[in-house]
């Protein structure tokens, strides 16, 4: 059975808070700014919007948070609610949002997220409950009788998957480095972005050993901030005030939840995403512009240039040396923006800035050096968890 | 026995056959009486075909290193004192995987594929917590 939406329905708007360090917002004021932003984008108003998406926050004294955000900016939504998978809900937010918009349950669908993970502004109540506590509650990772004790932390899972992608297939810590040294050149030309100044592989392998093989520069920053889009019919978003960007392919598949159960450490399960984006897309690999790969930590573009056949399983270590490859310019420049890495990683949200960012480039928005030329389809993945979630999206311009 | 500040496991009723086995350093898994399959961490079904005919099984406490990371920057202040240590998942013999600590040995030393051999801490008056050093050769 096949009623695919690819190619019916578009992102329209999009918008992004102020972003990095942001005391003066709470949580709800970034939505509401970038909401706001993303509507004046495309040039509707809130009361054209039926459909609320948004992730929630990192404060989980917050139920319906959907609901609260859709009061916030005065939309009375028939289709609303929030999204919990980690890294991989922005896109399948944008899958459940298409859904609904393809078969008539939604006409305008806003999807935001936004957190203050830096700044913790407005958690004020969760504080007075769990005191200095914060941050150890959001590192406590893993099943609490069979992992918590021998004390993981949600870094060690990558670590894990980078250790035995060096087993098996021989990459090299060089090579691990090169990816956060070629994300944080295109976070360099980004003005938005908060780390900037550029990295040589020497200074990641020097940065502080946090989990290894990862060291800090190989691991997301930490920031306030986030982004809002907006999602309607093709059709609708032609007579809108910017290029539609159509949605022509998108994939997900979820595994398991606890690292101790993942099948396979250096072979994950992004490959089945991505097999059903390219065939609904009806477009392979080469077809590719860029891919704004989700970078947590600086093994997963090694495992999705992998898993999403860009090279051939265990040459992701060898296809990013030197970096030309995989930088603007090359042959599939990955994370333009600087990612999770180096341009703003708000926790939950920081997927939608990859989806803000291929939006920017097809729409041509982005100018000089960081420019994809002639960007017209890219791919944008989204994972969640322990390799837990997989997502992928195939935008493209008409 | 000094105070024990690290996360504790606390027993519940899927697994107080498991902790109380491990109280006596054993090692047990479940094993599914309809379809076969080994299973860790232990839960009150089985994955692969949701039997809950599932019986206690003791592991041999042999295995391999699957992979390993090296912690430096703990996830709370009651590990400090242990970084560098290594968290580990180890595939036993059974062909399950558990997360441990490889210890007895340098964390620099470890390598994939090492075989490792179950020993146990006894880390409060009721739990020893299942650990690997590398296996005698």
């Amino acid at each position: 059975m096949s009623h695919s939406w690819s190619r019916q329905v578009a992102i329209a708007g999009i918008g992004e808070s102020d972003l990095g360090l942001v005391p003066d917002k709470d949580p709800m004021q970034l939505h509401a700014q970038a909401a706001k932003r993303a509507l004046e984008d495309c040039g509707l108003k809130n009361t054209d919007v039926d459909g609320v998406l948004t992730t929630g926050t990192a404060n989980r004294l917050i139920l319906m948070h959907s609901v609260l955000f859709a009061e916030h900016v005065g939309i009375r939504p028939r289709f609303t609610t929030s999204m919990q998978i980690g890294g991989a809900t922005i896109i399948q937010m944008v899958i459940s949002a298409a859904n609904a918009i393809h078969c008539g349950m939604a006409d305008v669908v806003l999807i935001a997220s936004a957190d203050s993970i830096r700044s913790f502004v407005g958690y004020g109540e969760l504080m007075s409950i769990i005191g200095e506590g914060i941050t150890e509650l959001y590192s406590k990772i893993g099943h609490s009788q069979f992992e918590c004790p021998y004390g993981p932390t949600l870094i060690s899972t990558y670590a894990l998957a980078a250790t035995r992608h060096m087993h098996e297939y021989g990459t090299t810590h060089e090579q691990l480095a090169q990816v956060a040294v070629s994300i944080r050149k295109h976070a360099s030309m980004h003005p938005d972005a908060q780390k900037r100044e550029p990295l040589t592989v020497e200074d990641v392998l020097s940065s502080k050993m946090i989990s290894w093989p990862l060291t800090k520069d190989m691991c997301s920053i930490i920031s306030d901030g986030g982004a809002a889009l907006v999602v309607t019919s093709a059709e609708r978003a032609r007579d809108l005030k910017k290029k539609p960007v159509l949605l022509l392919g998108a994939g997900a598949r979820t595994m398991q939840e606890h690292v101790t159960l993942v099948d396979d450490l250096v072979g994950t399960a992004a490959a089945d995403a991505g097999r059903q984006a390219y065939e609904m897309a009806g477009l392979g690999p080469k077809d590719m512009h860029f891919a704004q790969f989700y970078d947590c930590f600086s093994i997963t573009p090694i495992l999705f240039l992998e898993d999403f056949d860009f090279c051939e399983k265990g040459d992701g270590g060898r296809f990013v040396e030197g970096g030309k490859r995989i930088e603007i310019g090359g042959e599939i420049p990955i994370v333009t923006h600087g990612g999770c890495h180096a341009h703003c990683h708000p926790g939950l949200p920081s997927g939608i800035f990859h989806i803000t960012e291929a939006v920017k480039q097809l729409r041509g928005e982005v100018g000089g050096a960081r420019q994809v030329k002639n960007a017209r389809v890219g791919l944008v993945t989204g994972l969640g968890g322990h390799f837990s979630c997989h997502t992928a999206l195939i935008l493209g311009t008409d | 026995m000094p105070e024990y500040l690290k996360p504790m496991p606390v027993p519940d009723h899927i697994t107080e056959t498991f902790w109380a086995a491990a109280r006596q350093h054993k090692l047990l898994i479940q094993q599914c009486r309809d379809c076969g399959r080994n299973q860790f961490f232990p839960q009150s079904s089985c994955r692969a075909c949701l039997s809950e005919n599932l019986e206690w099984v003791e592991a041999s406490g042999s295995g391999k290193v699957y992979s390993y990371t090296i912690i430096h920057r703990p996830p709370s202040a009651s590990f400090e004192e242990d970084a560098p240590y290594t968290v580990a998942l180890v595939e036993l013999g059974e062909g399950v995987r558990m997360m441990s600590n490889i210890i007895e040995i340098e964390p620099d030393q470890v390598r994939v594929g090492m075989p490792v051999h179950v020993v146990f801490e006894d880390i409060s008056p009721t739990i020893s917590l299942p650990k690997f050093r590398p296996a005698a050769t």
